[in-house]
């Protein structure tokens, strides 16, 4: 197993004036090269700083970071061209050019050659579906056109990670499990996906979850680890007070029993899922 | 190389889609210079090329100050500098690239403008060394420009403030007039900014003085690389407390 991002004692404070808040605490991390890592938790859970210092985007106060055999906090120039990495905002793309002109010019800026962008260029946009739009300025696009243009920029250069922030975010559940295949075929190819994400549903069952909280991980491991099927979740009022129980679907009516004696009303039964996960553990 | 030529592609792409910014940009020079070059005529025909040659090199300054100094504020409005400073590329590459941009646009501006002035009847000297001359002193803007683009990054205000800092300089540099006329604590200010020898050369070109043109250059040369440095160790600076504090769109 071959380390591609190894994160030894990571901690980032902010500060502002007085005032500082405290992004990450202590996280030691080890993704190994091929991973599909999908990185969950609410707002302000430290799960976008994370992303950021592992970039080389932000510095962290403490702690060692090192991508591809590289420190970021002295080499991320170096890592530029093997990483590629998906921003959370679509005003990432130049509204005024169009698909073509965008991928033109991040390639030439990665410095790739003129005949390898435009190969490379037809080869994404044929695989991302944006082809027929390639002329079109992105100004006209929709919100997936743009997300899905965000990505074959960031995969232009032939990264060997990717690093992606939101980006499901804002899009139809059919865009949203193309983006996802598309994301899970390049992961196939060999190379390592990051993501940040608060869309949770569809993700491949090998990825790995990691879930944050108040700045450290509460939560590591292989989606397929958590079990949903066969295990469901019991909603019920309890005086003014709403309970929720997780129970294996062949226990189902003896917790429902002594929940009705415990003097429970409005029962409700529902299935599982990595939401109702990631919702216990951060309550 | 290639790399700074996409920057300076990307920015000629962006600008052919506003079609009236062209025809804005070709005679707003025209009509901002030609009260002043129109009042220096009625009192002498030397001073009427005097004001125009200085003027012009300060539209430079201006531009590059626009175009170059609020380079980062424009991409941080954009939503686009913190790809900037994930590619491989540098921020002085990157400002390189806009500078480069601009020189095509500066040009373009110059060259009307002189057409425009000439058909008054203005002096200007012989065109196309003149033309020569402003692009090698807006080579000294440019690196002048990146001295306030550094400052900008460190002090995100200093843009809005911009303008007024162009004019301040324009003054002090003897835009429309000549700096001796000065007292003598604003001469000594005047000596320290690069404007006022690149104006001072221009003016020299357009007598047949080649002796000041080369003193002059020699000043230019001096202070414009002080500015330079001065500049190049505030990005550097500015770069490394961005990545501390994450703000890379914050404008």
């Amino acid at each position: 197993m071959v380390e591609t991002i190894v994160c030894r004692n990571v901690s980032k404070v902010f500060r502002a004036g007085k005032q500082s808040v405290e992004a990450l605490l202590g996280i030691n991390l080890t993704i190994t090269r091929g991973m599909f890592v999908v990185i969950g938790g609410e707002n302000g859970s430290g799960k976008s700083t994370l992303l950021k210092l592992l970039v080389g985007l932000l510095l962290p106060d403490q702690g060692e970071i090192t991508v591809l055999g590289v420190p970021v906090k002295t080499g991320w120039k170096r890592l530029a061209t093997r990483i590629g990495v998906v921003l959370p905002s679509d005003r990432s793309l130049y509204w005024k050019l169009t698909a073509k002109e965008n991928l033109h010019f991040h390639g030439g800026i990665y410095g790739l050659k003129r005949n390898e962008i435009q190969k490379r260029t037809l080869e994404l946009l044929l695989r991302l579906g944006l082809l027929s739009q390639q002329d079109q300025l992105v100004e006209g696009y929709s919100t997936g056109m743009r997300r899905k243009l965000m990505l074959a920029k960031a995969l232009l250069h032939k990264p060997e990670i990717l690093f992606a922030d939101e980006v499901l975010s804002g899009l139809d559940p059919r865009t949203t499990t193309e983006v996802l295949a598309i994301l899970e075929e390049f992961n196939r190819e060999g190379m390592t996906v990051v993501m940040v994400s608060h869309v949770l549903h569809n993700l491949p069952a090998k990825a790995r979850f990691l879930l944050l909280k108040n700045g450290k991980i509460v939560l590591d491991g292989p989606l397929n680890k958590f079990q949903f099927e066969g295990v469901v979740r019991i909603r019920a009022m309890l005086g003014d007070r709403e309970i929720e129980e997780i129970a294996e679907e062949a226990e189902l009516s003896e917790v429902i029993l002594q929940l009705i004696q415990q003097g429970a009303s409005e029962v409700r039964i529902e299935k599982d899922d990595l939401y109702s996960l990631v919702r216990r553990y951060l309550a | 190389m290639s790399k700074i030529l996409y920057i300076a592609w990307k920015e000629g792409k962006i600008q052919s889609r506003y079609r009236f910014v062209w025809f804005n940009r070709s005679l707003t020079p025209f009509f901002m210079l030609a009260p002043y070059v129109l009042i220096a005529r009625s009192l002498s025909s030397s001073l009427e090329s005097w004001v125009l040659v200085g003027s012009l090199i300060w539209y430079w300054l201006n531009q590059y100050f626009f175009g170059v100094g609020d380079a980062f504020s424009e991409e941080r409005e954009e939503g686009t500098m913190a790809n900037i400073a994930l590619s491989p590329l540098s921020l002085l590459g990157f400002l390189v690239g806009k500078g480069l941009w601009l020189m095509v646009d500066c040009l373009y501006i110059t060259a009307i403008t002189i057409v425009f002035f000439a058909l008054l009847g203005v002096s200007q000297g012989a065109w196309w060394l003149m033309l020569l001359l402003y692009l090698l002193c807006g080579v000294f803007m440019f690196a002048f420009s990146i001295f306030f683009a550094g400052l900008v990054l460190i002090f995100r205000r200093l843009a809005s403030i911009n303008f007024i800092i162009q004019q301040g300089l324009g003054l002090l540099s003897g835009q429309t007039a000549k700096i001796e006329a000065y007292p003598r604590s604003i001469q000594l200010i005047a000596y320290t900014i690069p404007l006022t020898y690149a104006i001072r050369a221009s003016r020299a070109l357009v007598d047949g003085n080649l002796y000041l043109v080369s003193s002059s250059f020699v000043g230019l040369i001096s202070t414009t690389m002080l500015y330079l440095l001065i500049g190049l160790v505030a990005i550097y600076w500015a770069e490394k407390r961005l990545r501390i504090e994450g703000s890379w769109e914050v404008w």
